[in-house]
């Protein structure tokens, strides 16, 4: 797919859906929505972390040292239940913002 | 962060090598795709929180560096926190140990005492030792751990009689307590019960065992004479373990043991702590009926008997006596530390001025008015870290001075006072207050300073005209408020001066110098012959009251229809001799008179004139009551002589207003005392006074003390209030003339583009250093308009209160309004004469 700019502020979104599929250290998390957007989302590393801190910060995700698949220490962050709850909600949201938006971009005349 | 960042890196670099790329090209492609990580390890910092904490080390370690760069400031700040915080800390040390810590007992807050009110108002804590084993038996059911306590004084022989202080408890009293007793074991009412004769057993405290044995652990199981009888040593008690009476006995020994009946029977105070749910009143009414139980001795109305319960939780007894001490102690004090706050907060406000432009720049590059304050403030942290660490020291070492000068005399007496710890709880405080005081002393400023508008600041012109009104203000206001704080302390300093001072030449009406009070326990008719027959005895008498100890006794009195109250005391026929006063008119008592305690009197010259004003009193009568428990006798009394006046109470009280002698002698005087005039005084008369009893009484001893000592201690209070309200006032000054000079210095420093220019158009040195002395006097003036005052109105309400104070002492006043501006101008000297001596092109200069 080619390639997408991320919006600002969904980014959060972003990383909550990718952590609700399985506990994930950071790489893994970049890796996760690289494949899942089928290479259409790059995100900038720099980006990364202060985000996955702000969402700990708002306990909406938790961390947890432990072992990387080639044995490596490396610090996993998985999903809490307000996470969880977080995530449904703004992909309510997003839904229905993508839904609007397309009803406006899909109308060819102004309606009477 | 590091390592989570590492890892990420490595991940990404084993990704790029399995996809084929040379091992040392894929970490640096790795790398480079990460990005720089200080460029946004910031950003990491602030989403994860720590920012916070990232400015206060930074701001700390700025502040340190600046604190360094100005020794002069810290120094003068943190010598001020640690003194003030030291004085508090002291005082609370003090007060701690007296009025705030609970006894060591569990539910030390119900602890109770109790004691019995007669319908005329008397109360009384003591009962004979049947009557109080029956009250605290009775007791059980409200109280538990009820016990007997009797304290006396009494002599052990050991080599040489030595005197000591016993308290003879019921065995209940080591259940509620509980002390450690490493060596030995304490008594308990199995031992009384099962052997009688066990019952002469004694439990030494820690200091007791110093004392009377040296330390020596082999002192368990003697046997040792006390008041002449024997007594095994069973155990001695933990160096903490003091009591629960503000002095530590030597020694316990049981309740039981005691004599019963006879002049020398002790008398028990009885207490206990109070079982849940019941209140002290319940506890008192279900043993009123005990108390009215009893047989009354002079068989008065035991119906009107009113028992008591009252609180004491800690070892103090007579609160309510010190309270007042107390109190105007704290209040010293605070005053004190409002001045070093004052002062502190001076010195911040001029730091703070002095960084203005540097302020100003960080206002400009972003940093809100909330994080300069909080910068600000670190410096203020750090000095309270420095204060309070030396305030902890010094206050360690005044707790250990002060307890050895206000305790000295207790201790020279052979009382054992319970000590002041500096222990750990304190230390919390310290902390606590150390960082409340610095950081009240640098908010403000803080605030104040950031308040208007920093920009314009940054203007070298703006600098100099706009923005000095409100720290330039602050300060002065600060600065007097010192000075104003100052003259109250100084002028209470003063006055207790002068009042120390005045014990030194008071008169009594009789030669001290060789008179001694014997301090024996049950004076003879042959002691006192043996004492008259000794060389270096001029004369002895029996007294009921030894001079100067305490205030007079006192009796109701009815002269005609008049009722008075009277000074008294029961003397014999040598008394006159022995105390060295003039008999004006009239006789001495005659020896029968003294022997059959006759109903005669001798009245001193000033209570003839208040009772018989311009009559001759011999041949008058009064009738003087003579109260026991329950019973009241008038009894009239012929006037036989008239005796000059002299001072037997409190010496700042004057001589004694009224004053009757009632005859009587040993042995129907109970209680009597023995004063002796000795031909010479010093050691080799107190040692032939000491043999005279030991021959006569050998397990008994006497302590010869002589009189101008007993005057001594007496004035010991007045000496030491002095000397503690003049060191608070002293303290008090060297703030007030610090932050003065320091004001005067900003002051300078900041005119001195003016001074410069006054100088260079011809204005003479000396009308610039005037110029400057005589602003500085004006904030003096201003310290001393607002003290001055307030110090009279205090004066007067003291001295309704304090008849004897004398507060409004002319001198006083004088000499701390004169002392005051003298030090203030002093201070102000220096940076005047800096200004004067200024160079103007020098001056014209600065910025």
């Amino acid at each position: 797919m080619a390639q997408a700019q991320i919006l600002p502020g969904t980014l959060d979104l972003l990383i909550l859906k990718a952590v609700s599929l399985g506990p994930q250290h950071g790489y893994g998390v970049l890796v996760r929505l690289e494949q899942l957007s089928q290479g259409a989302l790059l995100i900038e590393q720099g980006a990364l972390y202060p985000a996955l801190y702000r969402l700990e910060r708002q306990e909406l995700i938790t961390s947890e040292w432990g072992q990387s698949d080639n044995n490596r220490r490396a610090k996993f962050y998985a999903l809490t239940v307000r996470g969880r709850a977080r995530l449904g909600e703004e992909v309510v949201a997003w839904t229905r913002l993508v839904e609007a938006m397309g009803l406006v971009l899909a109308t060819r005349s102004v309606p009477r | 962060m590091q390592a989570e960042h590492a890892f990420h890196v490595a991940a990404r670099t084993d990704d790029l090598r399995r996809a084929g790329l040379a091992p040392a090209e894929a970490e640096r492609r790795a790398r480079l795709e990460f990005g720089a990580l200080p460029r946004y390890e910031e950003e990491c910092r602030e989403a994860a929180g720590w920012q916070p904490l990232d400015e206060l080390v930074g701001d700390l370690r700025q502040g340190w560096r600046a604190l360094r760069r100005d020794p002069g400031f810290t120094g003068v700040a943190v010598t001020v926190l640690a003194c003030v915080l030291a004085a508090n800390l002291i005082l609370l040390a003090f007060l701690d140990a007296y009025f705030l810590r609970p006894m060591p007992i569990d539910g030390a807050a119900r602890h109770v005492e109790l004691s019995r009110r007669d319908s005329r108002g008397l109360v009384y804590r003591a009962w004979p030792y049947e009557q109080a084993r029956a009250l605290a038996d009775a007791g059980q059911a409200a109280l538990e751990h009820s016990y007997l306590m009797a304290e006396s004084r009494t002599t052990v022989a050991l080599g040489e009689p030595t005197r000591v202080v016993v308290q003879a408890v019921s065995p209940e009293l080591f259940e509620l307590w509980r002390p450690a007793c490493p060596l030995g074991r304490v008594f308990g009412r199995e031992d009384t019960r099962s052997d009688p004769a066990a019952d002469h057993v004694l439990v030494l405290s820690h200091a007791g065992w110093q004392r009377l044995a040296a330390g020596d652990p082999g002192v368990v199981g003697r046997v040792w004479m006390v008041g002449g009888l024997p007594f095994r040593v069973i155990g001695v008690l933990a160096p903490d373990a003091h009591g629960l009476e503000p002095v530590t006995p030597h020694f316990w020994i049981p309740a039981a043991s005691t004599t019963r009946s006879g002049p020398t029977a002790p008398l028990f105070r009885v207490a206990g702590v109070l079982r849940p749910g019941v209140s002290p009143q319940q506890a008192a009414a279900r043993l009123t009926g005990v108390q009215r139980g009893f047989e009354s001795d002079n068989a008065g109305a035991p119906q009107d008997w009113e028992l008591l319960a009252q609180l004491r939780p800690t070892l103090l007894r007579e609160r309510n006596e010190l309270a007042p001490l107390a109190l105007a102690l704290l209040l010293a004090l605070a005053l004190v530390t409002l001045v070093a706050g004052a002062n502190v907060t001076g010195l911040h406000l001029a730091r703070a001025a002095a960084r203005r432009r540097d302020l100003a720049l960080r206002h400009t590059l972003g940093a809100t008015r909330a994080r300069l304050v909080r910068h600000l403030l670190s410096e203020s942290l750090l000095l309270a870290g420095l204060g309070g660490v030396l305030a902890c020291l010094i206050a360690v070492l005044g707790v250990e001075f002060g307890q050895r000068a206000v305790f000295s005399l207790l201790v020279e007496s052979g009382l054992l006072p319970v000590p002041v710890e500096f222990d750990s709880r304190l230390v919390f405080v310290a902390v606590g207050l150390t960082l409340a005081f610095s950081l009240a002393c640098g908010l403000f400023p803080a605030l104040d300073i950031t308040r208007a508008d920093l920009a314009p600041r940054l203007h070298r012109d703006g600098a100099a005209l706009a923005g000095f009104a409100h720290p330039r203000r602050l300060r002065r206001a600060l600065v007097v408020g010192q000075v104003a704080f100052s003259v109250g302390l100084l002028v209470a300093a003063g006055l207790l001066v002068r009042l120390a001072a005045r014990a030194d030449d008071v008169r009594l009406g009789y030669d001290p110098q060789t008179l001694v009070d014997l301090r024996f326990e049950q004076p003879t008719g042959a002691l006192l012959e043996r004492l008259r027959r000794e060389p270096s005895v001029q004369t002895a008498s029996v007294v009921m009251r030894t001079p100067l100890t305490g205030t007079l006794a006192r009796l109701p009195a009815r002269v005609g229809t008049r009722a008075v109250t009277l000074g008294y005391n029961r003397v014999d026929d040598h008394f006159l001799d022995t105390l060295g006063v003039r008999l004006q008119r009239g006789r001495n008592f005659l020896p029968d008179e003294v022997a059959a305690h006759a109903p005669r009197a001798l009245v001193s010259a000033a209570t003839a004139r208040q009772l018989w004003p311009g009559q001759d009193p011999l041949g008058r009568t009064l009738e003087l009551s003579e109260i026991d428990e329950g019973d009241e006798r008038w009894q009239t009394h012929e006037v036989v002589g008239v005796v000059d006046d002299v001072l037997s109470g409190l010496f700042f009280e004057g001589p004694d207003t009224t004053l009757v002698y009632l005859p009587a002698t040993v042995p129907a005087l109970v209680d009597a005392n023995v004063l002796v005039r000795m031909r010479a005084g010093g050691e080799p008369a107190v040692t032939a006074l000491r043999r005279v009893c030991s021959e006569l009484a050998p397990q008994a001893a006497c302590e010869p003390f002589g009189l101008r000592r007993v005057l001594g201690q007496q004035r010991f209070p007045f000496s030491m209030a002095a000397r503690v309200a003049a060191a608070l006032g002293l303290l008090a000054l060297a703030f007030a003339c610090l932050g003065l000079y320091g004001l005067m210095r900003f002051e300078v420093v900041q005119r001195t583009r003016e001074l410069g220019v006054r100088l260079a158009l011809g204005a003479s040195q000396g009308r610039v250093l005037a110029e400057v002395l005589m602003e500085s006097g004006r904030r003096v003036g201003l310290g001393l308009a607002l003290g001055l005052p307030v110090c009279l109105a205090l004066s007067a309400l003291l001295a309704a209160r304090l008849p004897w104070f004398q507060v409004f002492d002319g001198a006083v006043y004088v000499a701390v309004a004169c002392g005051l501006t003298t030090a203030a101008l002093l201070a102000a000297y220096v940076p005047a004469r800096a200004a004067a001596r200024a160079d103007p092109l020098v001056a014209l200069r600065h910025d």
